[in-house]
């Protein structure tokens, strides 16, 4: 087996990501789950960085480690009266769900182990983020995959997110909205 | 496909464009006016613009219609037209039914919750029309969401809040595996557009693409995904809650919109993109499996309901039973047979649904009772809703010579025609058929031969007297012309199959 930096990167992300997402799953305290979360976040922009997609990485920590963890604090806090200990309970069914959960992922890596990808092969027309990052690395490329008119883009997706953008404001405001008496 | 946006791309996106802009209007003139009645009839009578423009694109107007725009991302074909026509009847339907409900039930300015169904439709037309994993992804984001919304519409009912609390978990877990589905299919194709990995799939030095194990569970998950907003069991215990907790308007929406845009989805994604066609891939058995535990849960459980939403709730889980027995049927062999009575059963169902809906919403409005029992003796006390409700039951029981009945039998003709695989399921599905007929006679029963307790006339909103008559001229417009539905939805079958 060959080893070089790059792999040993990986396998230390990979085991601290996999090592936290369990934390977020099986920590009894909620506080401590949702810390457990930004370490996840952390190692999911390493990855990124380790498949030259420095961007991606960036805004993961901006807005995941930063933003979304945040929040999720600020929910704990203002909806749960104790944060100690079993403040994130478990299922009676938890066995159930582990073994399915083993069940299911060792069925998925065996699937992946076992299969031919056609990626490069096929007469794709897209062009993969990090391929043709010459001048001004995978931004520009990214921008041109997610705007562009005149080459193969996501325009049609992107704006369709903005009006889930808005509908996702106008129920929050909806449901969320004083009785008017 | 073309290699940069034109303006005529804009013409295939209008009718779904048209519809988003409708919904932003009812919403900024909800500030302007506090007229219910003028809200509710701009955004009614607006639908008339996207019809126009679907009507535009079917006749080809303005000249040829483009067959995809926007990069593969949104197609032309007839497809995509049939299910625009279908989910702006969805529009109308339940935007006239709900609105005397909304006015006496739902706190809620006739802006916003006509806006929201809107968007949400916009979002069902857009599943159906578009031919890139991505798209449909946020297309059916943009149609849940609002569904999301509208289950918690009443905000002082408790089982209201719990239904809308269920649905966001459940919708953003479905949604969840939907996305693993599509990012294997990803890693194995290489592509998100659908007409590419149809190619990757059929070209002959990918051979080794049959019996993928990875294109496999792709496929798999995204059937889950969508098993989700279809309600096929096991992935249908969020359904008689949330039918039952959410306002009834919005059960009527659920029920018809979020079942035709699943299946809208599905179809694009195992046909059009050519997933069912993998050698060596046994999808259809996964799907024959479901197809039976669905219709018959959802039948025989319906039996015991004594709550006419909760009823509803598995009558629909059993009718998505017979439509996944079409989409087996269409796997096995690949054939534009089931397409044809999957089109024509779905166009049917949505029809018969809102009139049933309508007699539902129109007894809850007069007296705030949603069980069995309160419809005893209706046929006194409200006869048109009355007659109305029992044709679109019959329908939907399947009694001849209804839309409902022959729509039903092409799709178990389409399974039968599929050789001894499918036989027992053609079988099962009769006597499912025979189950389902006691539930629906149940309330036939109710309605015309049990006295009722009180024998007072009820007062019905005009609009849902509407929707009733509208819903009745259809059925009985589907029945007559059942010929002329067949012709024009066997174009859309076919248009699946012809970019390949």
């Amino acid at each position: 087996m060959h080893v070089d930096l790059a792999s040993i990167a990986f396998w230390v992300i990979a085991i601290v990501l996999v090592g936290a997402s369990l934390a977020v799953v099986l920590q009894r305290n909620i506080v401590h789950a949702a810390l457990a979360l930004i370490v996840v976040f952390g190692a999911a922009a390493g990855i990124y960085i380790l498949l030259n997609a420095e961007f991606i990485a960036i805004v993961q920590v901006l807005i995941y480690a930063g933003a979304v963890t945040i929040l999720i604090l600020f929910a704990i806090m203002l909806t749960q009266h104790s944060m100690g200990r079993n403040s994130n309970p478990f299922s009676t069914q938890w066995w159930l769900a582990a073994l399915i959960c083993i069940l299911l992922g060792g069925g998925i890596i065996y699937a992946v182990g076992h299969s031919v990808m056609a990626i490069g092969t096929a007469t794709s027309p897209v062009l993969l983020a990090g391929e043709g990052s010459g001048v001004g690395g995978t931004v520009v490329r990214l921008g041109q995959l997610l705007y562009s008119p005149f080459q193969y883009s996501y325009v049609l997706p992107f704006e369709i997110a903005s009006v889930v953008l808005l509908v996702a404001i106008v129920g929050a405001i909806m449901i969320g909205r004083e009785e008017e008496e | 496909m073309t290699s940069q946006i034109t303006i005529e791309q804009f013409w295939l996106l209008s009718p779904e464009l048209s519809v988003v802009l409708l919904g932003f209007l009812v919403l900024g003139l909800d500030l302007l006016t506090k007229r219910r009645g003028l809200v509710t009839a701009v955004a009614i009578i607006g639908l008339a613009v996207p019809t126009f423009f679907s009507i535009s694109l079917a006749t080809s107007l303005f000249g040829p219609r483009p067959t995809s725009g926007f990069f593969g991302m949104l197609l032309g074909d007839q497809y995509s037209l049939f299910f625009q026509f279908l989910f702006l009847i969805v529009a109308f339907g339940v935007m006239l039914a709900s609105y005397g409900y909304a006015e006496k039930y739902l706190r809620v300015t006739p802006g916003e919750y006509y806006s929201v169904i809107l968007f949400s439709v916009a979002g069902m037309m857009l599943m159906g029309s578009t031919g890139e994993l991505i798209t449909i992804y946020i297309a059916l984001e943009l149609t849940s969401i609002p569904l999301y919304i509208l289950a918690g519409f009443s905000r002082t009912d408790t089982r209201s809040a719990e239904a809308a609390i269920k649905y966001v978990l459940l919708g953003a877990m479905s949604s969840a595996i939907l996305l693993y589905g599509m990012a294997l299919t990803y890693g194995v194709t290489g592509t998100t557009d659908l007409h590419a990995i149809a190619a990757v799939i059929t070209s002959p030095q990918h051979g080794i693409l049959s019996g993928n194990l990875m294109l496999l569970a792709g496929a798999v998950f995204m059937f889950v995904g969508f098993g989700f907003k279809i309600s096929a069991v096991p992935f249908h215990m969020w359904a008689p809650d949330i039918y039952e907790g959410a306002p009834t308007p919005a059960t009527l929406f659920f029920s018809v919109g979020s079942k035709a845009a699943g299946f809208a989805a599905i179809m694009r994604i195992f046909v059009f993109g050519g997933l069912a066609s993998v050698s060596g891939n046994y999808l259809w058995v996964m799907v024959a499996i479901i197809a039976a535990i669905t219709m018959t849960l959802g039948n025989v459980i319906a039996l015991l309901q004594t709550n006419i939403k909760r009823m509803m709730a598995y009558s629909s889980i059993g009718q998505a039973g017979y439509l996944l027995v079409g989409l087996a049927a269409v796997m096995i062999h690949n054939t534009a047979a089931g397409i044809l009575g999957l089109l024509t059963f779905l166009a049917v169902y949505v029809v018969t649904n809102i009139g049933a809906f309508a007699g539902i919403i129109g007894l809850a409005d007069a007296t705030g009772k949603e069980n069995i029992r309160d419809f005893d003796g209706l046929g006194r006390r409200s006869p048109w809703i009355a007659f109305g409700m029992g044709l679109c039951l019959l329908s939907l029981a399947g009694i001849p010579p209804q839309a409902g009945f022959m729509s039903k039998l092409f799709i178990f003709f389409a399974a039968w025609q599929q050789g001894s695989g499918l036989t027992w399921l053609v079988v099962l599905g009769l006597l499912n058929s025979a189950i389902a007929i006691v539930y629906y006679v149940n309330v036939l029963w109710r309605m015309f031969a049990v006295d009722p307790a009180k024998r007072d006339r009820l007062t019905i909103p005009g609009s849902v007297n509407l929707t009733m008559t509208l819903s009745v001229i259809g059925i009985i417009a589907l029945t007559i012309a059942f010929g002329v539905l067949l012709t024009h939805v066997g174009t859309s079958a076919n248009s699946l199959f012809t970019l390949h």
